[in-house]
């Protein structure tokens, strides 16, 4: 079974600034997110990322992220973004400057 | 024979019961006769509602020092009875620590004391009427709660709370009786007395949780990843992909470098899976903490992982 940890990462932060930091944490921590959402737990607009454990040296592609509004059907997002090549990793409601949006990353 | 050995044997067997029993059972200390003073009509305690009284009526007549007088002896004689009272019924409490699961009867003796101080009985002392004028009340305690706690820790709480207060009354005690009269002292002697009971200290472990608790929310708050540059990023990759061709050339030594100066303790000889351990466990530091990040860069740079 491959290793899960979390990390927290602050929600009031602008949609690109968590994307820095989520690409920054799977180097740092030679793993990648398969889960993003809301973290009530950890704070008024804190976000909990899940990740996974990677064998050094197969650390994936860097994840780029997405936001639609909540409850928006992120079909047409997916496609675009599967014919760019990328693929979906998560999706997730998560604060993006301090507001609850859907979040969808992709690599 | 055999009956005859067996006769032989049982008293000794008895005697060793006997001692042993004896030797797992921890009594209480005999009070020295200078503490427990005879009070009239043979009750404990010394400072009886008789003489409560005759000093209140004596310092509702008495201005200026007089009056700080009376209320200081009042107010020290009521101390002294408390603090008898709760080190009395701290020590039954390690004593006994058996009965904190099976009852709450101990919350009754705090339930007495406020009407020991308005209006017991005269001619019973403080003391005797805090210790025997217990009622029928008593509270519904969550025993899940009591195994809980430690003996120790309820009574320390106790004995927290038994501090600060009387600290306030000894300072308070230093002015005069019109900034600190004998009812606002009274006051704080319930607030002392109280604060010596079960509930008051699982009260104060309660908030002491409360707080932790909160503590620890205001560190996780500290720990969420934030301001994370492009900079960032691009130095974490490039160490990254260093210590995978490292990795993959099986040449650790720069490897090894980059954790030493990160002050990670590694092993002679680290096997790959050591080094990975420790790298994965220094990602910690890196996400949380900007300073961190910019030695590790250094530190990088230093071992010629990276440019």
């Amino acid at each position: 079974m491959v290793p899960v940890h979390t990390r927290e990462v602050d929600g009031t932060q602008a949609l690109d600034a968590q994307e820095r930091a989520l690409q920054f944490i799977e180097e740092a921590d030679f793993a990648k997110v398969v889960s993003y959402s809301q973290d009530p737990g950890a704070g008024a607009t804190a976000n909990e990322a899940s990740l996974q454990d990677v064998p050094i040296g197969s650390q994936p592609p860097p994840l780029s992220l997405v936001a639609l509004a909540v409850g928006s059907d992120p079909a047409a997002t997916i496609t675009q973004q599967e014919q760019g090549g990328k693929n979906l990793a998560f999706q997730g409601e998560a604060f993006v400057s301090s507001k609850l949006q859907l979040v969808l990353g992709f690599r | 024979m055999q009956i005859r050995s067996m006769l032989l044997v049982l008293p000794i067997v008895g005697m060793l019961a006997s001692l042993l029993t004896s030797c797992a059972h921890f009594g209480r200390p005999s009070i020295p006769p200078v503490v427990v003073v005879p009070a009239p009509d043979g009750k404990t305690g010394n400072y009886t509602l008789m003489n409560y009284d005759t000093d209140l009526t004596a310092y509702k007549d008495a201005t200026g020092t007089a009056a700080a007088a009376l209320r200081n002896k009042m107010v020290y004689s009521i101390l002294a009875e408390i603090d008898y009272v709760f080190y009395d019924y701290e020590t039954k409490l390690f004593l006994n620590e058996g009965w904190f699961h099976v009852g709450s009867d101990f919350l009754q003796l705090g339930m007495a004391a406020g009407g020991t101080l308005t209006n017991g009985t005269r001619g019973k002392t403080i003391l005797s009427a805090l210790l025997t004028g217990v009622t029928g009340v008593d509270l519904s305690v969550d025993k899940n709660f009591f195994r809980q706690q430690t003996v120790q820790a309820i009574t320390s709480s106790m004995e927290a709370n038994r501090d600060r207060i009387k600290t306030v009354i000894l300072k308070q005690l230093a002015k005069d009786n019109a900034a600190y009269p004998f009812q606002a002292a009274r006051a704080d002697l319930i607030h002392y007395f109280f604060a010596g009971t079960l509930s008051s200290g699982l009260q104060e472990l309660t908030q002491d949780s409360g707080t932790n608790a909160k503590t620890q929310k205001d560190a996780l708050n500290k720990a969420q990843v934030r301001n994370i540059t492009a900079a960032d990023v691009v130095s974490i990759s490039a160490i990254n992909a260093a210590i995978a061709k490292a990795f993959a050339d099986d040449k650790l030594g720069p490897v090894e470098d980059y954790l030493k100066a990160m002050k990670i303790a590694v092993p002679p000889n680290p096997t790959k899976d050591t080094l990975d351990q420790e790298l994965r466990e220094l990602s910690n530091q890196l996400d949380e903490d900007p300073v961190s990040r910019e030695k590790a860069y250094a530190a990088a740079k230093a071992a010629k992982l990276i440019q």
